[in-house]
């Protein structure tokens, strides 16, 4: 047997270890101390969303253009029997447009609005004391207000509220769906 | 324009013939006048004769009287001596006056008397002698003999006074062909004289300035021939010079075409081990060309062994797609599941916490996919290149193949080559030996021609010499022809 088959092997069992280990240890008391996230990336950027502003994460979503003025408004998708319309994340985070834009989240909230942005990397859990207020000089803009800061790595948070906020002033409210 | 012979020749011609005339005139006058002189002596002769026949019968007649007179026999010589002498002297006469038929005439006129005369002295000398004295004196005194000697006087003066007139006519003739040779010759040779000279001036004159023209002509020639002569001499030496190089370089062409025949009977024999060994070779030629077949077909399998794999490959890697785009939507489900457990509240906590393994296990798929289609890259890179390179292989066997297939036709050419290159060599083993024959005679006829060149320098050397001479020559002719000219 050679040595990357014996590597395979051993790789195999603790992944099923792990597995039954999950479903035989108790609840994690003190869950609330961590944060569910998104990894994202936005042009060649990445950025985190908080798992818990986002309802829904889809793929490869057909999205209608529609005419008009705003070039954030890329056009409206359906989402579980609902029209949504479909903002892209990248000019309204000031980049400029393109990309494959084939990844897309649905807002939390009552205003149902979708935000496209370039690709998906992953779901990441991360304890509280890893995120940081935005510090000045890191980043200018105002829609990244926290940061996931680590040893390794530092990731801004987009902030969808100021998002949502940014889409609010420049739509007409009548134009925006309610939930 | 007449030629130097011509001049000359025309010159002594019409001296010749001025002499010859002056000569003929000389010598007719000189004939004639020899001519008329013989016939003066001739007269002198007839003369003489003449008065010899009268001295003889007076002798005769003296004869007769003195023995009259004495009786005395020593009286009677004289008379015998006439007696005798007149009948030859008569005949002599008539012979000298052959050509005259008047002094003929006188002859047989004068000749009976003569016997008449001598018979009276005959009768009376008989008489004196038998009769004595009176007989013979009245003999005598009839007067008979003086007759006939008074007649015999007549006719030898008329034959005297004719021959004195021949002589004086013949005389004047003399005189007169002594004076016409003598006018001839002082007249001929002064216009002889006058034209020899006149011809010799202009012949002087004429051959001076021609003779001086050629021998300037002939002076500058024999500067150039001089020249010419200096010239070839230098050449001579130069060809000297290099006809001994050309013997050096022939002995030394000798030597290394004897080593070159050394060296073709070497490459001979080495030719012919090479057509041993190029014949061996090309056996060992066609076993490496099977080997080479089979390891182009078993390059074409491992090719298309090569190929399988990657097409297995590629269909790994769409399996895998399919794989990795479950567990995306494995993972994106999860996490829709986790969001919704959170929005269940406490209840959805456990099913959030299943949603969570499902989102790890799709998490571990996903990076088991990566893994997975990393290994298929890699297999595929490994494999593409495997292919690549085999392909390369096969078709550098393909090539080689074909290349060894062409060293094959090579080596055969090669080999043929190798037996005509031997059979070359022979050739160049012979031609050089034949050359090396060639040049050994090449250089007899070489150290010949140097030789000849030597002599060929010593001619030139002398030739110069002779040219310088001819120089010298011709300037010396040429001052005297124009210190000849100028006098």
């Amino acid at each position: 047997m050679s040595e990357n088959q014996t590597a395979v092997i051993e790789r195999s069992t603790e992944l099923r270890r792990a597995f039954d280990r999950s479903f035989s240890e108790a609840p994690v008391a003190g869950a609330s101390q961590w944060d569910d996230l998104l990894d994202i990336r936005v042009g060649s950027d990445p950025y985190a969303i908080h798992l818990d502003q986002v309802t829904g994460v889809f793929a490869d979503k057909l999205v209608t253009p529609l005419p008009g003025s705003f070039p954030e408004l890329l056009g409206i998708a359906g989402f579980r029997g609902a029209i949504v319309p479909v903002y892209d994340l990248r000019s309204l985070l000031g980049y400029t447009r393109g990309g494959s834009q084939r990844w897309l989240i649905l807002i939390a909230g009552q205003t149902r609005i979708a935000l496209t942005f370039d690709q998906f990397e992953g779901h990441t859990r991360v304890p509280r004391t890893a995120i940081a207020k935005e510090a000045s000089g890191e980043t200018q803009r105002l829609s990244v207000r926290e940061v996931i800061r680590t040893a390794s790595f530092v990731r801004p948070i987009v902030h969808l509220p100021f998002v949502l906020e940014m889409i609010r002033k420049r739509v007409p409210q009548g134009n925006l769906q309610k939930e | 324009m007449w030629t130097f012979g011509k001049k000359i020749a025309a010159g002594f011609a019409i001296s010749f013939a001025l002499l010859a005339g002056i000569g003929t005139v000389a010598y007719r006058s000189t004939v004639s006048l020899t001519r008329t002189s013989y016939s003066v002596a001739h007269s002198h002769l007839v003369l003489e004769t003449i008065a010899n026949v009268l001295s003889q019968m007076k002798d005769a007649e003296t004869g007769q009287r003195g023995f009259l007179i004495t009786g005395d026999d020593a009286y009677l010589e004289p008379y015998r001596s006439g007696r005798d002498s007149v009948e030859k002297l008569v005949k002599d006469l008539r012979e000298l006056t052959a050509d005259n038929p008047r002094q003929q005439k006188r002859i047989d006129e004068v000749e009976p008397i003569i016997a008449a005369k001598l018979a009276e002295l005959k009768q009376t000398v008989d008489l004196r002698r038998s009769a004595g004295f009176e007989q013979a004196r009245i003999v005598v005194q009839g007067g008979a003999g003086k007759r006939s000697m008074d007649d015999i006087r007549r006719v030898l003066e008329q034959m005297d006074l004719e021959e004195r007139d021949l002589l004086r006519q013949r005389a004047s003739e003399v005189e007169a062909s002594a004076s016409g040779a003598r006018l001839t010759i002082i007249l001929g040779t002064l216009s002889c004289l006058i034209f020899v000279s006149a011809t010799g001036f202009y012949l002087t004159h004429s051959l001076t300035s021609q003779i001086g023209s050629v021998v300037r002509h002939v002076q500058s020639s024999s500067a150039e021939l001089q020249s010419a002569a200096n010239q070839q001499a230098t050449g001579a030496k130069e060809q000297a010079t290099a006809m001994n190089e050309i013997t050096t370089t022939i002995r030394e062409l000798l030597a290394t075409s004897r080593q070159i025949a050394e060296s073709a009977q070497r490459v001979s024999q080495i030719a012919e081990q090479a057509v041993s060994a190029a014949v061996s070779g090309d056996g060992t030629v066609d076993k490496a060309h099977e080997s080479i077949g089979g390891i182009r077909h078993q390059v074409d399998l491992i090719v298309n062994h090569m190929l399988e794999l990657g097409k297995k490959s590629q269909q790994i890697g769409a399996v895998l797609e399919i794989v990795s785009e479950l567990a995306e939507q494995t993972n994106i489900l999860a996490i829709n599941a986790t969001i919704e457990a959170a929005g269940a509240g406490d209840t959805g906590k456990r099913f959030a916490v299943v949603a969570d393994e499902i989102r790890k296990l799709a998490d571990r798929v996903a990076g088991s996919t990566k893994e997975i289609r990393s290994l298929i890259d890699d297999v595929r890179s490994a494999v593409n290149t495997t292919v690549m390179a085999t392909e390369t292989g096969s078709k550098s066997v393909e090539s080689g193949s074909n290349q060894f297939a062409d060293v094959a036709t090579a080596f055969k050419q090669i080999a043929d080559l190798v037996g005509t290159t031997t059979e070359a060599a022979r050739e160049i083993e012979l031609s050089t030996k034949q050359q090396t024959t060639a040049v050994e005679q090449v250089n007899v006829a070489i150290a010949n021609v140097a030789q000849t060149t030597k002599e060929t320098e010593a001619s030139s050397g002398q030739t110069l010499q002779t040219a310088s001479q001819l120089a010298l020559l011709s300037g010396e002719l040429l001052r005297l022809v124009q210190s000849q000219a100028s006098a």
